[in-house]
This record gives C-alpha cells, structure tokens and sequence, in this order.
C-alpha cells in the first residue's frame, strides 16, 4: 500500500509538469464544453481530440482524453438542470429533479447538489480506482492465451448484453467490427484477406477512421437529416451555484455510498457506463432511499444519486482498461485507441513497464475531477454561452476537425474516403438502430481476440475445451454465459410484468 | 396515379423495410464466407488458416441475421433488448417515453452526403483553403441557416484558422491544389508566414 501511494506522490508530481497540467486543463474544458455544446456528445468530443494527440508524447496525450471524460459527465447536468436539456442520455434523470428543483425556483441549490455529487463521486472512484487496480493487475498477470481470450470475449459479450437497442442489432455491430479488423494482409501466412486487390485495403482498416466516422461524421449525418431541430431552451436559465453546507450532505451519506457503489461496479463491467449507473443509481433510490416517496418532485437525493454514480464509473471504466486492455465504454474504447496508437498496449504489463505513466493518469483523474469543480463553479457563465451557437455552424467544424484528424494520420486523402465510407456506415446504424459501440470494440479488440485464439489453439494442438477446463477461462466462460442470457432473462420478466399491468 | 401506387408500395411492406439491413448483412455475409474459402495460403501442419478467424465471425453474423430475419418475420419488430434500453425503458415516465416521432428531412441528408463527398474529391484539385470555404458554407446553409453574412464570415475565417493551426502550428501538409487554385493556397500560406 505504501508504495502505491510513494508511486502516486510521483503521479501527482508527473501531472503537474507544465505540458501535463496544460493538456489536464485543456482536457477539462473542452470535455464540459463538449457536454454543454448542441448536437456533441461526449464521446465524439473525445473522438475529435484523438487526432490531435498524434504529435504529443503519451502522457499528456491520454491526460486529455482522460479529463475531458472525466469533466464531460458533469457537463451534461447543468443544461439539464438549467434548460431541461439532457447533454448525454445519463443526464436524464437529473431532469426528474434537477430540474423539478430549479423550476420550483432553487436552481443554484440543484446545480450545487450536482456539482457536489460529481465532486464526490470522482473522488470516491479515484480512491477506488487506485486501490482496484494493482489487484487486479496481479490475477492479470498469471493469465495465458486461453484467459487472454476469455477475458476479451467477456468484454464483448458484456457490451453487447449491457448497451443500446436490440440483442440482435448489437451482435451484428460486433461482428461487422471484428470483420472490419480482419481486412488486410494477414500477419501470419501474409495472405490478403477481403481486399479485393486495392491497395488502400491491403493496409487494412485502421480504428481511427471507423471511429471518427462513425461517431463524428455519422452522428452529424443523423442530425442534419432532422435539420438540426434544437430543442428550444425552457427555464428562465438563472446561473449560480450554492454548494451545500457539509451538515446537509451528511444527511445524505446513504444516497451517496448507495450511488458511488452502483457508479464503481457499472464501471468496471464493460459495457455497464455511466447511463446505465445513472438510472440504476436512482432506481436503487427509488426503493431504499429514506425520501423515496418524494423522489421525482425536485429533492435532493434524486440529484446526488444519478450524478455520484455517472461520475464514479469513470474510475470503474480506468480499471479493466488498464489492467486488462478491455474498455468498457466509447470513451474508453478511444483512450485504449489513444495508447495504441502511442505503441502503448494496456494490460499488467503496464504496471511494470510504464508505471509512471499509469500513476500520472491515477493522478489527473483525482486532480481532474477538483478542476471539474472549480471549472463547474466558476466558469458555469461562460459555459453556458456555448448553448446558444447554432447547431448547423457547430456540426460543420465537427465534420471538418473529422476529416482533418483522419488525413492528419497518414497526410493521405484516401483515410478520408474511410472516414465518408464508415459516417454513412455510422448513418445507417443510428437509422437501423444498430449501436455503434460494439463496432468500435470489435474493430479495436477483433486482432486481439484473434492472436489469443489462435494462439491458444496453436499451444494447445486444437483443443478448444482447455477454454472451459482451465479454471480462471472457466470462471470467466461462465460470466460470459450470465452476460449473454441475462438480458434474455430479463426481457422475459419485463414483458410478464408488463403483460400484468394491462390485464 | 404512379407515384400514388409507388406511395401504396412503400406503406405495404413495413416488415420488408424492416427486413432490409439484415438481407442486406446476410447477402454481404455469404459473398464474404465464399470469398474467406478461397483464400490462396499454404497450410503449415495442423494451424489454423488465416480463412479460420474471419469464416468463424462470419457464420456468427449470418446466423444472427438468420435470427433475427426469422424472429422479425414472426413476431415483428420486438425483440429483446440491451440491459440499457430496457433500463431506461423502466425509469421514463410514460410522457417522457412515447415522445413525438423525429421530423426528418431526407433532401438535407442527401445533399449533407454529396457535399462531404464533393468536398472530399475535390480537396486534391481546389486545395485546402478555397475547397474547404466552399464546403463550410454549402454545409451551413444546408443545415438550414439563413443568415448569408455570418454563413460567408464563418466560412473564410473557419478555412483561415484551420489552415494555420493544421499548416503553422501541427506543420500538417495539406494539399495546395492545381492551378489555378493553387497561387490562392501559395498567396495565402505567403501571408500567414507558413513555408
């Protein structure tokens, strides 16, 4: 303990050299005006900054990435509170009685409550994050091939079960994006595969344009085809925060240990992010919360539950990503592309390798999450200035810092053309409902899961049973079996509920 | 009375539009598994064949759209869904949940497309300044934004300042043009002190 917390000290020394610090602050404001902005989201911000990360070492390079995840899940909830306009979907329930709260008149109570819960929240998951990880690197580290490809195949399967739309469009996503990662010549046999005799395919399809594509260009697509309809700003948008006394918030020691909990376990599960943890967290407060009966009426324990758990599953996301290599959310799904593309694979070996890095990134997330404070409580004016920029002249910059990220790479125009190919892509999926995130993950993960397969088959002369009879594969098959039924399960139950309720 | 036909058409087969994506998957699906099978490798001893990997994924994909083809021809459009949706499917009042259907403009999508391609086509010829001008305020009135002076501002100062962040502070190299567009990219790099 005492030398994680010697290499932390280094941590915070690493994060406050000036290049760090600068693309920690830079990080969190961009990432809160990537909240607050119309037609972004937090992802495709993270998306745009990756390019931008090309010329820089790594450290900074995944400190901005890391901030701007970190400051964009409070960004969300003041245009939920002020506008009852929900920046990313986990700001939704912030709208029950956030907004309830600053209708009712005490909109600098409701934006103290949430800045607070973020606060807190984020420093509970640094906490955690920490103590989590080095654990968890241990088990890691006496892992082969078969748990490799265990592990992965859980990633897979969680993200799949526990994300948007349909078990079946999300699979399809999956094994598009793990086709996606095959395109190429292949590494072992140097065979081309699906590249019907271009060039441009033969150095197969790199993640960047399929990410940026798909969730930059794609999502502007999805907005321009309904003109760019902005919903219209409510609330009569008085701005100021009172952050509420100690005494007050410890009343509230149960919504906040119930929701930090529930924030840090949809963390680490890939594929459980910061919206599920959201509309858990305040479900659980619906049934064990001691004002439960008031919730949805504008109290404070509907605020703090939702924005503590959002917040706390950044640091949950951190620890599979580091650990193990799995990212559990888009965001992280980008920082693992941002270490990648730094010849930087996550995963125990990191621990040994590149300590000071993960100790620098510990770090900025406990001095990310104060800046988000200070950020949130003094530049809450300026911020919300930005809500007001049309849509129209937003999205065109988006799609510009799209196509210029992507030619950045290579300085070759035929990455654009991936990037058109893979926004149309990105269309579609909205359009069809197909979620994107399983693409991103399997085009990102797909080589991964493909050398610890073959791998595995290779050392063990074919037998694919040694996946169900080593005991740490085992135990992980198993988790992948309880990812994929239990939606199913679930389903089944929510429509006998439902069918109870009509008749 | 043809277009009113063709509009019959489109409102008869809802369960084939809603089809589509997945006869679409599955027809690219099984052309992809014929071309993995004919992968040209010389096979050393009993490892798998680089056709192993992509042929596995693509079984999985045609049977999920078998799945998905059957259950959606029997049942309709439910299906079972993420743990997500179905969350917050739970948590959204009912108002909140059968909200109004999304306007949508499908000309402005079209022409959105198009200009992203033309932009695309065209950088190697018109250069980065004078094409990306063009496309920022072709993009902007298509999104439905009237005022001319600001579209016409925002657009050579957007192109001006991504032109020196990219070329002055990234030292990217982005393309120049052909003549004639390519003595404006000179000029203008001349100007703001980018060699």
């Amino acid at each position: 303990m005492l030398e994680v917390l010697q290499h932390l000290a280094g941590g915070f020394v690493h994060v406050l050299a000036p290049v760090n610090f600068m693309a920690l602050a830079v990080g969190l404001i961009v990432g809160m005006l990537v909240a607050v902005l119309p037609g972004l989201t937090l992802v495709m911000g993270v998306v745009l900054a990756l390019p931008f990360t090309y010329g820089m070492s790594i450290t900074p390079s995944i400190i901005l990435l890391t901030a701007m995840y970190v400051s964009g899940t409070y960004g969300g909830a003041i245009t939920s509170i002020l506008f009852r306009i929900p920046g990313e979907p986990m700001d939704v329930p912030l709208l029950w009685d956030g907004f309830a709260m600053a209708r009712a008149g005490d909109p600098a109570q409701a934006l103290g409550w949430t800045l607070f819960a973020a606060l807190t929240g984020g420093l509970i998951t640094a906490t955690i994050m920490v103590a989590l990880a080095v654990p968890f690197a241990k088990v890691a580290l006496t892992f082969d091939s078969p748990e490799y490809f265990a592990v992965v195949l859980f990633g897979f399967t969680s993200v799949v079960a526990l994300g948007g739309g349909s078990l079946g469009n999300a699979f399809i996503s999956l094994f598009f994006g793990m086709l996606v990662s095959t395109v190429g010549v292949d590494e072992i046999y140097g065979v081309d595969r699906f590249t019907f005799g271009s060039e441009v395919l033969r150095d197969g399809i790199g993640y960047l344009p399929v990410m940026v594509g798909a969730y930059g260009l794609g999502e502007v697509l999805v907005r321009l085809e309904q003109g760019f309809a902005s919903p219209p700003l409510s609330g009569d948008g008085k701005i100021a925060t009172r952050i509420p006394r100690l005494a007050e918030a410890w009343k509230l020691r149960g919504t906040f240990a119930r929701a930090s909990f529930v924030g840090v376990l949809c963390g680490i599960v890939p594929g459980a992010g910061a919206t599920i943890a959201s509309f858990v967290a305040y479900g659980v407060e619906g049934q064990y919360g001691k004002r439960r009966a008031q919730l949805g009426s504008g109290i404070a324990e509907g605020i703090v539950a939702p924005q503590v758990a959002s917040t706390a599953s950044v640091g949950g996301h951190m620890v599979p990503l580091l650990t193990l290599g799995i990212p559990g959310s888009g965001a992280t799904a980008v920082i693992l592309g941002a270490f990648l593309l730094h010849g930087v694979q996550p995963g125990p070996q990191i621990f040994q390798t590149q300590s000071a890095l993960v100790y620098a990134i510990f770090a900025s997330v406990f001095l990310g999450v104060i800046g988000m404070g200070l950020l949130g409580y003094f530049a809450i004016r300026p911020l919300i200035k930005v809500l007001y920029l049309p849509e129209a002249i937003v999205s065109v910059f988006v799609v510009l810092f799209c196509l210029i990220g992507a030619y950045s790479e290579h300085n070759n125009i035929s990455d654009l053309w991936m990037i058109v190919v893979f926004g149309i892509v990105g269309y579609l999926f909205e359009r069809w409902r197909f979620p994107i995130a399983p693409m991103v993950l399997g085009c990102i993960l797909g080589p991964v899961a493909e050398t610890s397969f073959l791998t595995t088959m290779i050392s063990y002369r074919n037998d694919w049973t040694v996946f169900f009879t080593r005991p740490v594969s085992a135990a992980v098959m198993a988790l992948t079996a309880i990812a994929l039924f239990y939606p199913l399960f679930r389903g089944v139950r929510r429509r006998r509920r439902l069918a109870l309720a009509h008749s | 009375m043809a277009a009113h036909a063709r509009k019959r058409d489109l409102h008869v087969n809802p369960r084939l539009r809603a089809l589509l994506p997945y006869l679409l998957v599955l027809a690219a699906a099984a052309v992809l598994s014929y071309k993995a099978m004919h992968f040209g490798y010389t096979p050393r001893g009993d490892r798998p064949g680089p056709d192993v990997w992509p042929r596995a994924i693509l079984a999985l994909m045609i049977v999920a759209c078998v799945v998905r083809i059957v259950s959606l021809s029997l049942k309709g459009p439910d299906d079972t869904d993420g743990v997500l949706d179905s969350v917050i499917g739970d948590a959204l009042p009912d108002a909140e949940r059968d909200a109004a259907p999304v306007k949508r403009f499908p000309l402005l999508l079209v022409t959105g497309v198009a200009l992203t391609i033309a932009y695309v086509a065209l950088l190697g010829t018109l250069g980065f300044f004078c094409d990306t001008v063009l496309y920022i305020a072709a993009l902007i009135r298509t999104g439905r934004y009237r005022r001319w002076p600001v579209i016409v501002a925002v657009a050579f100062a957007g192109a001006l300042a991504f032109m020196f962040v990219f070329m002055k502070v990234v030292y990217l190299s982005l393309p120049i043009g052909t003549p004639p567009f390519e003595a404006i990219s000179l000029a203008l790099m001349r100007l703001l002190g980018i060699r």
